[in-house]
């Protein structure tokens, strides 16, 4: 088998070294759903629109789809926001590395993040 | 010459404006269109004044093809090796761009770098510092506009000094990595080193069939050091680069919102959207249908009519015998005549076609309904086979190949041919003009309504009993808007109208001329027999019985015309008018009286569905045949798709009757 082996290291220990600018926040207590706050980690489905967040790690079980997704730039570290959210819902369009991807939330929520904005 | 027998490829993202510029450098016309793979398949020409290829691929973002038009490109650029790569590289969108620019540096072939839309970037307060990104990258970096035709000649005096040149391999990975890949190379004893190197450590399906032990420990080496699988790792260095050199090399002003964001605003609000995209959709119909129908089919008619009248009676002052001005005036002008007379609808249809098509739109249409087709087993980029078969079956067909998912790919394939296509149009303008006066707009909208739900319906079941799985993931980008450049538009519509016309000349042609001697002879080959008992009447009474459920009417004329769509589907129009001009003798209104004066509403209606489910035309089947790779499955489809036709037909009918009656 080729695939023996694969190192996969584990990424997603490393949330709450806070690199982002989380400053005083409002806590926003109106809100029911649950919302991540800065310096919380989630998964990107759970990013809201204005909200800034940092990849920790692709954890998606599709080999293809993970290439795509590395191939598009969502590595380790990059940083992600929500740009515009399709009228149904899904998919949303995600602003990284100064261009914009549309992706659906049951891929998103294989990818872990940490809110820094 | 010296640039004799030299290949080059175009080579870069989706949406990047690789055609745009192929278009420019061999001054050829290749479609183009402002969303994600519109280039499906390679396309060759010569660089404008030189014997130099140019190859013009579909766009990819990386060396791992993702959908089978990828393949196109990757399997082109390793296998074919051709003396230079032209890497275009959309400005607005850099750092993404440079991710495939760093893995075709890794092959042996040299590359130079299009920076393209180089207008829009300084527009959007992007600043790149171009000497020294060559510097970085070793290779030539010219700055250009495709749309606005700069910098074309430095391009094309680039590309003549570097082609065929060798060039050096920058190191951008950490030093133990690159040690690693230095070790693997080694065992390589292919060309494109480095790169097939790199590919093995990733254990790529494609390249890595077999390894040996020394790999296999480079590998565990590699994913330690990378603290991940070497797949991921790699991205991560790749991109690391990526961005370490953006930082020397490109300064970012003001990041304003664009107009495209402020149009998003509109098209993409959460109320509006829907209501915008259905509204849109009823207009192409309602206009090209219904207004420009019934403002232009009279006059065009008029004016056939009238020639065909004079040619007729010019043809008998001349002498020429009784079966000759028939097969002139009822088999050629009569069935050509009938096709030609909705040359104006079509324009409307294929203007608003290329809109969607170069302003951006048609992107965004994928992006707002792939929740909805998501739900029947769909993608949202199905949408756009279906949109592009509403001008023709035969390239929605072939744009399901963007769709990286095996099951969603044919379903689409199976479903693009029940988009009403343009062919069809006449023969919905047709019934809807003559049996809803007052409202064929509306009427010709509810067909294609009709059609969508029947997509759905048939995805749904598809979905359930034949292409079970999972459903697939949703990856695209939205294009910035773009205003279409009107001599682009134009050439699209003249030359798709063309192809009517043309078709209308020859298919068309032939085939009237096959009716009009079938409905002139009988067995005996005797001229002049009624057409109640020529040769074509017995075919269709062969098989009438299949059509009474949805005509109410035993019509051996209406079944053999809805055979003929196999041939063309406008074809059907036009066989009905010539059987209509042999039994009346004089042409005139197809349905005022005579052999087709039973139809009413409800079979008019039902007649429409049949020839919009049935089996597609032969080019449109050829085109399935070609993307199924498979004859059985191809027949299955078109049997699948006739038969649902008529339990359609049969059921729109009976309802239709139903009302009929009783009102």
């Amino acid at each position: 088998m080729n695939n023996q082996g694969r190192h996969r290291g584990n990424q997603s220990g490393n949330c709450g070294n806070q690199s982002g600018n989380c400053g005083n926040q409002s806590r926003n207590c109106g809100n029911k759903r649950k919302m991540l706050l800065c310096g919380e980690c989630g998964n990107l489905s759970e990013l809201r629109k204005g909200q800034s967040a940092r990849v920790l790690a692709l954890r998606n079980e599709n080999e293809a789809l993970r290439r795509r997704l590395l191939d598009m730039g969502i590595t380790n570290g990059v940083e992600i926001s929500i740009k515009k959210i399709a009228p149904l819902g899904d998919p949303i369009d995600i602003k990284l590395r100064d261009y914009e991807l549309c992706i659906r939330k049951s891929d998103m929520k294989n990818i872990d993040i940490e809110v820094i904005k | 010459m010296i640039y004799e027998k030299k290949k080059i490829a175009l080579v870069g993202n989706q949406n990047s404006g690789k055609t745009t510029l192929f278009n420019l450098l061999t001054g050829m016309n290749q479609k183009i269109g402002n969303w994600p793979g519109v280039t499906i398949e390679r396309k060759s020409g010569k660089l404008k004044g030189t014997d130099i290829e140019i190859v013009d691929l579909p766009g990819i973002y990386s060396l791992s093809p993702y959908s089978s038009e990828e393949d196109v490109s990757r399997k082109f650029v390793l296998d074919e090796k051709p003396e230079l790569i032209v890497n275009i590289i959309d400005a607005t969108s850099i750092e993404r761009s440079l991710y495939l620019t760093t893995q075709l540096l890794e092959l042996d072939v040299n590359v130079v770098i299009a920076l393209n839309m180089a207008d829009i970037m300084e527009k959007k307060g992007v600043i790149i510092d171009i000497e020294k990104l060559s510097e970085k990258l070793g290779v030539n970096v010219v700055k250009i506009s495709a749309l606005k035709k700069d910098g074309i000649e430095n391009l094309i005096e680039s590309i003549k000094q570097n082609i065929g040149k060798s060039r050096e391999k920058h190191n951008i990975f950490d030093e133990d990595i690159e040690q690693q890949i230095q070790n693997v190379e080694k065992l390589v004893k292919i060309s494109n080193k480095r790169f097939v190197a790199i590919k093995m450590l990733e254990r790529d399906k494609e390249i890595a069939k077999s390894l040996s032990e020394p790999v296999f420990d480079a590998i565990a080496a590699v994913e330690i050091y990378f603290n991940t699988d070497a797949e991921e790792g790699f991205a991560n260095g790749r991109y690391a680069y990526i961005e370490k050199l953006k930082k020397q090399t490109v300064k970012i002003v003001a990041m304003k919102q664009t107009v495209t964001d402020k149009l998003d605003k509109i098209f993409l609000n959460k109320w509006a959207a829907l209501p915008i995209f259905a509204g849109i959709m009823f207009l192409i119909y309602y206009l090209s249908v219904g207004v420009v129908g019934s403002l232009t089919v009279d006059g065009v008619g008029e004016l056939i009519d009238m020639f065909s009248e004079w040619f007729g009676a010019t043809l008998g002052v001349w002498g020429a015998s009784e079966w000759a001005v028939s097969l002139v005036v009822d088999g050629i002008v009569g069935g050509v005549g009938a096709v030609l007379g909705f040359v104006p609808q079509l324009i409307i249809l294929f203007l608003f076609l290329a809109l969607l098509e170069t302003t951006g739109y048609m992107s965004r249409i994928a992006f707002l309904l792939d929740r909805i087709f998501k739900k029947f087993g769909l993608s949202g980029k199905s949408l756009i086979p279906f949109i592009v078969g509403s001008g023709c079956s035969v390239p929605g067909i072939m744009a399901s190949r963007t769709i990286e998912n095996q099951s969603e790919r044919q379903m689409t394939v199976v479903l693009t041919p029940f988009v009403p296509c343009g062919a069809k149009l006449p023969i919905i303008a047709l019934f809807a003009g003559y049996f809803f006066p007052a409202t064929s707009g509306l009427v010709s909208a509810s067909i294609y309504f009709f059609a969508i739900a029947i997509i759905l319906l048939v995805a749904i079941l598809l979905k359930k009993f034949i292409f079970k799985g999972e459903s697939a993931s949703f990856i695209s980008e939205l294009p910035d808007y773009k205003i279409p450049s009107p001599r682009y538009v134009f050439r699209d519509v003249a030359e798709k109208t063309g192809a009517f016309i043309a078709k209308a000349g020859t298919i068309i042609l032939f085939c009237s001329v096959v009716i009009w001697a079938l409905g002139s002879f009988d067995w005996s080959f005797e001229y002049g027999v009624p057409i109640e008992q020529s040769m074509l009447a017995s075919i269709g009474n062969a098989f009438a019985w299949l059509f009474y459920p949805m005509l109410g009417e035993w019509s051996w004329g209406a079944t053999v015309s809805a055979i003929q769509g196999l041939v063309a589907k406008e074809q059907v129009v036009s066989s009905m008018e010539v059987i209509a001009g042999l039994s009346e003798g004089a042409g005139g209104d197809i349905f005022a009286e005579g052999i087709f004066s039973f139809f009413t509403g409800a079979s008019a209606y039902a007649f429409m569905v049949f020839n919009l489910f049935s089996a597609p035309c032969f080019a449109a089947i050829g085109a399935m045949k070609r993307e199924f790779g498979s004859t059985k499955k191809t027949l299955l489809t078109v049997g699948f798709q006739t038969g649902l036709a008529f339990i359609l037909a049969y059921i729109v009918f009976g309802i239709g009757h139903l009302f009929e009656v009783i009102l």
